[in-house]
């Protein structure tokens, strides 16, 4: 279901987003655009989170915790 | 010439950058234009067919360091020689680093800080005291409370609540004048003045002062029908004598340096001055389509060129503004929301 | 996303902004703005201060407080010879502060019993301060005639007390008299001294002239502060110098100073100023002028008095820093960010008036969401700024605000929290404390526990012991 909605979202490389289904533009920093890129292809939170851990070398604790914040701010958005 | 120009907001409150462009590229005066835009969604950011290039500028507020990191990117890559700042918030940082500017190799033509304050809506009275011409009943507040000191001290209703740089709102009562008091002073702070409306009709007259006290052309309009925010719809130019003479006389007194409008008051036995714009209204393409380019004239004053100061313009020419709509890509806004 | 660029790349929290919202309209898309970014405070590193001394933190810098003073007396000496300066204790009277301005050779200005006993304190003889202030109890009264300190009179009630005390010392008391008046700014300060255009001063002057017991030695006024309006000084000017020709007319005494008081501006952003300070503040030369023509053109007939000034905030504020840590970061219900200082409202007393430049003590980058920065106390109004665009923060990110120097260590409130520590960056780069941070002993040093109520930990014992059986 986030999957579907996601794929929905038209990025470009700058980090803008666009929503074809509210009209709504974004701008996303790089982290989220690399958390957006593995949602979008279908990652869990926890892989996401791995990998976003793996790639900056933080703590997973962190980066569970800010994958986490991301879907909440992506919902709060009313993207997701 | 190759000259920046800002106030790309051509919307319903309409700033005087395209208009400005307008009139450079109809004279021909001006082979690379670039739009200084503080929005993204400005709509002379679209306007490819006026506008060569297209820059995002930091807010006034920001301070000169940003303005000037800025325009030496603007000069690195475009290599301007000129720069025509259209907007009332912006003026006093230009008008301040007026030398700098020059340094970075970027003219301007603008008045100096003197009479820049000249005509502020603070010292307004004191200049027209000095040209011996009407002021409407006015006064400077900070508060609330001197707002409703004032309405309690026998003032008539209504009153105009105006801004330091924009907005002015007729008011009827205390309510609605507290109303307006908090949205101008929220967003251009304060004072915020109390203005008698004068009985009559507005006449306004667009002109450009060469510094030295003469006045390079100047035409005389009155609005016909305004919109919701008063911006002028449709008009027509009119020839006023008294007018045209307030102007010669502002611009000797001042030695004014630079473009100008007079916003007037015409009763049937006086005229007040109401307001000194110290940079083009949003209607100068008016004026150049009569045969008077300000814009034009000023890119000749700034490059020391010989100024046609021919004033003699069609009067009944008739102004109507008019509504368009472009359609781009939505990588267009992008484009101009991360680097302009 | 491979795994070889591994721990190369600076991470920055995840960020999605919304485009044009009201917050993007008032400051522009994210990208083309950064906020700025310092590493040092006075040529000493920020994280090393903060190591050393612990966040939150004021810092103040000796080269900016003597080099403002310098600028600011030479821009008045050159003009007006005759000109003596106070240092306003109310601005900032920690020790080290006052005793930086006595060695550049300023007077003490204070406004209380307390200020003219840390004067006194730090060793400034009575005759160099000058006692301001709608409140000077008896005894601080009697120590200043005592000590010939400069007395300026607030009100006519004091004028009776004063002489009271000076004739049963015995002395004459050294007396000036403040005024009040319309500059044409809002707000008139008007509660100060007696009112010029009434002709209560006048009045208050006469009866001054005429006592036995009061040497009357001059004029003060105090306009306002933050004063961005430099005519105002010289309607002030011009009001106190022909008050000045009146009282020597109409009473045949001689007065010789003027105290123009202070008010003067520093580069802070003052909340509902549409323009930064660089372009709404005017420049020092300007106030210096307009005070100085107007008395050079008065007195162009006679000797000129001296002048007398009392600048604070224009002198101190911007010498003054203050580092503060994230502690805490949250997401608001309306998708804004916000974080949790370890500095709030407690320290930022000017925060109500000003808005301080925040900056970062490592580079962030460029992407800018809108932020709410919230102070440490358990209480909803501590908010240090609403609509801050910031880059994200990690926990533990330092901020450094600034200028902060004037009055935010006078007023700080003692709520809660222990106040933090007060160091100076001195000329030779050597960081020395001013003010310890406070501990429990001494924010509880004057507290006294009545012998009954010292036994809460028996009692926890003994309903402890209650309870199991």
């Amino acid at each position: 279901m986030l999957q579907n909605r996601l794929q929905q979202l038209a990025t470009n490389d700058d980090g803008f987003c666009f929503d074809p289904r509210t009209g709504e533009t974004y701008q996303l920093n790089e982290t989220a655009q690399v958390l957006l890129m593995e949602l979008k292809r279908g990652r869990s939170e926890s892989e996401a989170a791995t990998l976003l851990a793996a790639d900056f070398g933080i703590s997973i604790h962190e980066a569970e915790a800010d994958t986490q914040e991301f879907i909440q701010l992506l919902k709060m958005n009313g993207i997701a | 010439m190759r000259v920046g120009v800002s106030g790309m907001n051509a919307t319903d409150n309409p700033g005087p950058g395209v208009p400005v462009v307008r009139s450079l590229r109809e004279a021909k005066a001006a082979n690379y234009i670039v739009g200084l835009s503080y929005d993204a969604h400005d709509p002379g950011n679209y306007m490819d067919f006026l506008i060569d290039r297209v820059y995002r500028m930091p807010y006034p507020t920001k301070g000169w360091s940003a303005l000037s990191e800025a325009l030496a990117q603007v000069k690195k890559e475009s290599n301007i020689d000129a720069i025509i700042p259209c907007l009332d918030v912006e003026l006093p940082l230009y008008i301040k680093h007026q030398d700098k500017l020059r340094q970075l190799g970027i003219k301007t033509f603008l008045p100096t800080e003197d009479q820049f304050a000249l005509r502020s809506k603070e010292k307004l009275i004191h200049l027209c005291r000095d040209l011996d011409i009407n002021y409407p009943e006015t006064t400077l507040i900070n508060s609330v409370e001197e707002l409703e000191q004032w309405a309690g001290s026998g003032n008539d209703w209504p009153v105009f609540v105006k801004g330091r740089y924009y907005k002015a709102y007729i008011t009827y009562n205390l309510a609605e004048a507290v109303h307006k008091f908090t949205e101008i002073a929220a967003d251009w702070g304060l004072p915020i003045l109390l203005q008698k409306p004068t009985p009559g009709v507005e006449v306004n007259l667009v002109g450009l002062g060469d510094g030295e006290g003469g006045l390079c052309g100047s035409v005389a309009i009155k609005k016909l029908t305004t919109t919701a925010l008063g911006k002028i719809w449709t008009g027509v130019t009119i020839d006023h004598p008294a007018l045209n003479e307030l102007a010669t006389r502002f611009v000797r007194h001042t030695k004014w340096r630079g473009p100008f409008e007079l916003e007037c008051i015409q009763s049937p036995e006086t005229i007040s001055l109401i307001e000194i714009n110290p940079r083009f209204p949003a209607w100068v393409y008016f004026a150049s389509a009569v045969g008077i380019n300000l814009p034009e004239r000023l890119l000749q004053l700034m490059q020391d060129k010989s100024v046609d100061a021919e004033s003699q313009y069609p009067v009944g020419k008739y102004f109507v503004r008019y509504t368009y709509e472009m359609v781009t890509d939505i990588s267009e806004f992008f484009r101009f929301a991360s680097s302009g | 996303m491979s795994p070889s660029k591994k721990s190369v790349k600076k991470y920055t929290k995840p960020s999605i902004l919304k485009l044009g919202g009201p917050l993007y309209a008032k400051h522009g898309a994210a990208s083309k703005n950064s906020v700025p970014v310092r590493t040092e405070i006075g040529r000493v590193p920020v994280a090393q201060l903060a190591a050393e001394f612990g966040s939150p933190l004021f810092v103040f810098v000796e080269d900016t407080i003597r080099a403002n003073f310098r600028s600011y007396a030479n821009v008045f000496k050159r003009l007006y010879p005759k000109t003596v300066f106070g240092w306003s204790y109310k601005t900032n009277y920690l020790k080290a502060v006052c005793a930086i301005f006595h060695e550049e050779g300023a007077i003490a200005e204070v406004v209380s019993d307390f200020e003219y006993e840390k004067a006194r304190a730090l060793g400034l003889p009575g005759d160099q301060i000058i006692f301001n202030g709608p409140y000077k109890p008896k005894n601080a009264l009697q120590r200043a005639i005592k000590e010939k300190a400069l007395i300026h009179i607030d009100s006519i009630d004091e004028i009776f007390e004063i002489e009271n005390i000076a004739n049963s010392l015995d002395l004459e008391a050294r007396v000036g008299l403040r005024v009040n008046m319309n500059t044409g700014v809002y707000p008139q300060w008007s509660r100060f001294g007696l009112n010029f255009e009434t002709g209560q001063a006048l009045a208050a002057a006469k009866q001054l002239a005429r006592s036995k017991a009061i040497k009357f030695e001059g004029l003060h006024c105090h306009i306002g502060t933050f004063m961005l309006s430099v005519e105002a000084y010289t309607i002030a000017a011009e009001k106190i110098a022909s008050l000045f020709l009146e009282i020597e007319r109409e009473t045949g005494i001689t007065l010789n100073y003027i105290d123009m008081g202070g008010g003067f501006p520093s580069k802070n952003h003052l909340k509902g100023v549409y323009q930064a300070p660089e372009v709404a503040v005017p420049s020092i030369s300007e106030y210096a002028s307009a005070i100085t023509d107007t008395l050079k053109a008065t007195f162009s007939d006679r000797e000129l008095p001296t002048l007398i000034l009392e600048a604070g905030r224009h002198l101190i504020d911007e010498a003054g820093f203050l580092i503060t840590s994230v502690v805490s970061r949250k997401l608001l219900p309306d998708a804004r960010r916000a974080y949790v200082l370890d500095a709030g409202v407690n320290l930022l007393y000017t925060s109500t008036w000003y808005r301080p430049t925040f900056e970062l003590d490592g580079d962030e980058g460029s992407f800018l969401e809108p932020a709410v920065l919230f102070g440490p106390l358990c209480m909803n109004i501590d908010v240090v700024d609403s609509h801050l665009m910031l880059p994200p923060l990690r926990v533990g990110k330092r901020l450094i605000l600034s200028p902060v120097g004037a009055y935010n260590v006078t007023q700080w409130m003692q709520f809660i929290q222990y106040s933090p520590a007060v160091v100076l960056v001195r000329k030779t780069g050597v960081v020395d404390v001013i003010r310890e941070r406070e501990n429990l002993a001494a924010v509880e040093g004057l507290e006294r526990l009545p012998a009954d109520l010292n036994q809460t930990e028996k009692s926890f014992q003994a309903q402890k012991i209650r309870k199991a059986s």
